[in-house]
């Protein structure tokens, strides 16, 4: 399975600004959907931005289909397809007039499929996007980043801000696309429910650095919550646990091999873990190795 | 599949921003005549002085104060090189001022036409006046459209202001030396231009947001 997208060792520093992308690596595996996971300001779209070049990086490199990323790569360009998390068209435009412009841009603008999306998409031809929804000029975004056939899709918070029924929809459009083993997608997205549906691998971003890139089934069968009493908390080898909670009557820990801590401790209550619990409990809990 | 040429497309939107802010110029035009119409020969004055002040509602018209920087953000993902991305800019910004001037230079000739006073100033006057006139409105339009490039619309559009009154004051006064008479504005008609200017930008939002274009 060859790779997409690679980054390395991504430095990235704001003027007049303490936020900082510190060495940030991922890469994302033909046919599969990166799901890229965070809080508001952890750094998510800085890393999107600093990967497609519409920020410069102070370090590190953006490989993507094996070659590096510079101002210069416009047929690297022309194989990505890009949606934030607005609408970025001038609002006066309609649907038609983006297509004649963009099929001067793209060289594998396919006018027919972008006619599909919009049908499919229930989306007026003629209309200016002004008066479109929001999320109708989302779907309008993701019909243009479709249409000329990318290999790249990147998606910055795409889905943020829709109903669950158009996100549903949506996602199975990311889903479509990544039957071919040719593509593959990095989903920004702080709607875990959408990257649990979708996505292979899951990059947890926190403060400007990457806490984990682990496969989706991993992270649901390998980890778990320890569902934890006071006294059964302080028996508990710290090295086993990533993270944990106070509550008023109990103690939730987080551990990354369920199988093992089952074994060895078979008289507290292990759960399965969405991928929202382990964002809070790695973001807001506190980590049992400062506690030693 | 098409042939690729980035700046093809570049010049495609390019056109349909242009064709908005003239459109825009256009119904500004339209305004000032109904303003004309219904007012006093002095009035038309404005016309000249207030050409300065069409930058802001021609943005509004063209929908650039909401979307122009999410664009400005996306185009540079697109397959296009950073250079062309400038040269479209500056283009659409030449191209809308050339449009904008055309239509401004012909409302103002056609009003000035009918104005007769105009004519009785005679040969040298009416052309240091229309100078004076002419050169306000385009010194305007153009400091506008160049200084948004580097220092943001909203603060071109205060310089935009300035830089006319200035010519207002200082044409008269070198014209006076020279011992030509030129059409001076009066106070009251400034005031009044800046009444109809905040007037006018309302009435542009709503075409703007009411009519597709």
């Amino acid at each position: 399975m060859s790779t997409i997208l690679e980054v390395k060792g991504l430095n990235k520093q704001y003027k007049n600004s303490s936020f900082r992308l510190n060495d940030v690596s991922m890469s994302i595996p033909s046919g599969a959907i990166m799901g890229f996971v965070g809080e508001n300001g952890a750094g998510k779209s800085t890393t999107i931005g600093c990967i497609l070049n519409t920020l410069i990086k102070d370090s590190g490199t953006v490989t993507i289909f094996g070659r590096e990323m510079t101002n210069d790569s416009t047929d690297i360009r022309d194989d990505i397809g890009v949606v934030y998390d607005t609408n970025c068209f001038p609002a006066y435009l309609t649907p038609t007039q983006i297509a004649s412009a963009m099929r001067h841009m793209f060289s594998k603008w396919d006018d027919n499929l972008y006619l599909d999306y919009l049908k499919k998409f229930k989306l007026p031809e003629k209309q200016s996007i002004k008066a479109y929804s929001r999320g109708m000029s989302m779907k309008l975004n993701i019909a243009v980043a479709l249409a000329h056939k990318p290999r790249l899709l990147v998606l910055d918070e795409a889905t943020s801000g829709l109903d669950p029924i158009m996100r549903d929809e949506i996602l199975d459009v990311f889903l479509d696309f990544v039957t071919d083993e040719n593509k593959s997608i990095l989903l920004s997205s702080h709607i875990t429910s959408d990257l649990e549906k979708v996505a292979d691998y899951i990059t947890f971003i926190h403060d400007g650095s990457i806490v984990f890139t682990e496969s989706k089934d991993d992270l649901i069968y390998k980890y778990g919550v320890m569902r934890c009493k006071a006294a059964q908390f302080e028996q508990l080898d710290k090295a086993d646990i990533l993270a944990f909670r106070k509550h008023d009557y109990q103690i939730d820990a987080l551990i990354n091999d369920r199988k093992t801590a089952e074994q060895k401790y078979r008289d507290i209550v292990i759960d399965n873990i969405t991928i929202e619990e382990i964002m809070l409990m790695l973001v807001k809990g506190e980590r049992a190795n400062d506690n030693q | 599949m098409t042939t690729n040429n980035p700046m093809r497309g570049l010049l495609t939107l390019t056109w349909f921003k242009t064709r908005s802010k003239v459109l825009g110029a256009l119904a500004y035009a339209l305004v000032l005549g109904v303003i004309y119409l219904a007012s006093e020969i002095e009035m038309i004055q404005m016309m000249f002085f207030m050409a300065c002040m069409i930058y802001f509602p021609l943005q509004v018209l063209a929908g650039m104060s909401e979307n122009e920087g999410r664009w400005e953000r996306f185009q540079v993902s697109l397959p296009i090189k950073r250079s062309y991305l400038l040269k479209a800019q500056y283009l659409s910004v030449t191209i809308a001022a050339v449009f904008g001037g055309i239509i401004l230079t012909i409302g103002i000739g056609i009003s000035t036409a009918i104005n007769e006073q105009w004519f009785n100033y005679g040969f040298a006057s009416a052309i240091l006046s229309s100078l004076h006139l002419y050169g306000t409105a385009f010194l305007a339009i153009g400091l506008c459209f160049i200084l948004s490039l580097f220092i943001g619309n909203f603060a071109a559009w205060i310089i935009g202001l300035l830089a006319p009154t200035l010519v207002q004051v200082l044409v008269p006064i070198i014209a006076e030396r020279a011992g030509i008479s030129v059409y001076v504005l009066s106070p009251s008609v400034f005031v009044g231009s800046v009444v109809i200017f905040v007037a006018s930008y309302f009435i542009m939002k709503t075409i703007y947001e009411k009519v597709d274009f």
